[in-house]
């Protein structure tokens, strides 16, 4: 028996919708940042590291709503934290220096 | 023709094709070659020169040890082209790619070192320019001719990719890692264009990360080598089970000597029994 | 070994399509615990580890030379980067639906987001080519200096990887025009497969963009 598609599923459109909107909002945050430096109290310093930060909350929306890493298992999730860690920690400090 | 599997030997190539030889190449390089840091193809002719002469004898014998790795490592390949042929022997078109590809980048392994030694050979006798021009054909022989590289590292994964599933010995996902490394190693064709920065020859984008690369991979490749043996033989003791004597394991054991005239008599009829073999039922 | 077993390519028709947790298909992806199949992410894996090399290079080539960074980073055109980032992003949305419209059962839908995510994938490539072309005509090429350099030369190995995106994309939209109102495992494996390599693209074209064109 054939039944017609039902639009329930586990990873819902709106959820991936939603994820590009942030995807999009985070990136026209980090353009700001990029645009004017110095901005304020922050400093250059603080600006890279935002930037920074926004780049790889950006990475962590794609591989958690895109790639269905939610539903993923450990080791996978865990390997790919171990990335932004160390990446992104590995960046800062040299960005700091 | 044998039929049985003879583990000791494909232990034999791929322990010393692979870590002994990585660790011989290894210390050539960094202890006497003192490659750490390379030589940038910026360099004058004349600073390669003196940088060669300052520590003449030691490179010398650094280029010795590191080809005399390189002649080890066609034992490597060997023993992983073989789980290959497993799964497609009658018309091993991948076996035979594996084995062309390798000869091949064998050659070039073994060259890049060999123009390096004659660079040195004769430095500060000859003009710096012909030193430096000798020295730069062995980075290009290391670094550019990658392709014949790639095309066994895709050979070996559509082996394991494509061919049938039933002898498969390595799992799918070292397909997937060996395209991985191949792409990374692909970034030594670069070189042709600087003579300074990350994508010279002796740049860390385009020599340092795919030599890195390369051995963490041949070190993952042979716990999985060392894995497809035990399961070979598992499956050759269990074809022995079911099949007869003359499959299963070889163990080099009391029966090692084979006297071709006495013991002919096995080439005609193979043994049916262990008391033929000792000789009782002659016939 | 454990991932070569699937089952035989015939249209389920007889099973519901969707239940309380998710469509079959999902279900067999979360038991499997990866979409696509495990090598894929042992691919990808390597790849960000190969980019991640890339990033810490760049910002050590920057603290060594960091007017020369500084310099090439005001020359870079931002907007151009924001739209760069745009293709890429919706090009992964698209990909992202077409996957879930699949599991669904709705395979035109799907065709049509797949051509989206080509057509945004193009105009990503199209947008590098005028990027380029615009550099390469006030005078900076890959030879210029160390920024521009790795410019040219991690963007490229990146485009390179789009191409290849958009090859994979092409098969992908093959392989939906095979399925029968739904998918068997092993062509759900194959799309999920190339799915998550195109995330990867858009992944790591992320850091490049905050590297190159953000980053004092």
């Amino acid at each position: 028996m054939t039944t017609t598609p039902v639009r329930s599923t586990v990873t819902s459109v709106r959820f991936i919708v939603g994820a590009w909107l942030t995807l999009l909002a985070l990136t026209l945050l980090s353009g700001l940042f990029g645009a004017e430096h110095a901005v304020g109290a922050l400093g250059v310093k603080g600006i890279d590291t935002a930037i920074l930060l926004i780049a790889f909350a950006k990475v962590f929306v794609i591989a958690h709503a895109f790639m269905e890493h939610r539903h993923a298992a450990g080791w996978l999730r865990l390997s790919f934290a171990g990335w932004y860690v160390l990446v992104c920690g590995t960046l800062m400090a040299l960005y700091w220096m | 023709m044998e039929k049985r599997f003879t583990p000791r030997t494909h232990r034999l190539c791929l322990w010393t094709g692979g870590p002994v030889m990585s660790v011989v190449y290894i210390v050539g390089w960094v202890v006497f070659a003192r490659l750490i840091p390379a030589p940038s193809p910026g360099w004058s002719a004349q600073r390669l020169t003196d940088w060669l002469l300052g520590h003449q004898i030691q490179f010398l014998i650094g280029c010795a040890v590191m080809i005399g790795a390189a002649g080890l490592w066609g034992m490597w390949c060997a023993a992983l082209s073989v789980w290959t042929y497993k799964t497609e022997s009658r018309f091993p078109v991948l076996f035979a790619t594996q084995v062309i590809s390798v000869a091949a980048g064998l050659t070039f392994f073994i060259f890049d070192t060999l123009f390096w030694t004659v660079a040195a050979f004769r430095a500060g006798q000859r003009s710096p320019e012909i030193t430096q021009a000798i020295w730069d054909v062995g980075w290009f022989g290391f670094l550019f001719t990658i392709t014949v590289y790639i095309a066994w590292a895709v050979s070996i994964a559509l082996g394991i990719l494509w061919n049938p599933p039933e002898h498969q010995l390595f799992p799918r996902w070292s397909a997937f890692l060996t395209i991985g490394s191949a792409l990374c190693w692909s970034a030594g064709l670069l070189i042709v264009f600087f003579k300074q920065g990350q994508f010279a020859y002796n740049g860390g984008l385009a020599m340092w990360l795919p030599l890195g690369e390369f051995f963490v991979w041949l070190a993952i490749m042979t716990v999985l080598g060392l894995r497809a043996i035990s399961r070979q033989e598992q499956i050759s003791r269990h074809e022995a089970s079911q099949r007869g004597a003359q499959y299963g394991v070889y163990e080099p054991g009391k029966r090692d000597i084979f006297h071709p005239i006495e013991d002919s008599a096995l080439i005609e009829r193979p043994p049916e029994s262990v008391a033929q073999l000792a000789g009782q039922d002659t016939r | 070994m454990g991932d070569t077993t699937f089952a035989p390519d015939s249209p389920n028709t007889t099973q519901p399509i969707a239940g309380r947790n998710g469509t079959p298909l999902e279900r067999r992806m979360l038991k499997r615990g990866v979409p696509g199949e495990v090598g894929i992410w042992a691919f990808i894996l390597t790849d960000m580890s190969v980019f991640a090399i890339y990033y810490i290079v760049v910002a050590l080539s920057r603290s060594r030379q960091p007017e020369v960074f500084l310099h090439g980073r005001h020359l870079m055109s931002l907007p151009t980067g924001l739209l760069n980032t745009f293709f890429m992003l919706t090009a992964s949305l698209f990909v992202a639906l077409a996957v879930q419209y699949i599991r669904q059962g709705r395979n035109g839908t799907s065709q049509v987001l797949l051509v989206g995510a080509g057509l945004c994938g193009t105009g990503f490539v199209i947008t590098k080519y005028f990027e380029w072309g615009a550099k390469l005509a006030a005078g900076y090429t890959p030879l210029s200096d160390n920024f521009f350099q790795l410019y040219f030369m991690l963007t490229g190995i990146h485009l390179l990887h789009v191409l290849v995106a958009l090859v994979v994309l092409a098969y992908m939209s093959r392989k939906v025009t095979h399925i029968r109102q739904v998918p068997a495992a092993s062509q759900m494996r194959f799309i999920e497969n190339g799915a998550s390599y195109w995330h990867m693209v858009d992944l790591i074209w992320l850091g490049l963009f905050a590297l190159l064109y953000l980053a004092s």
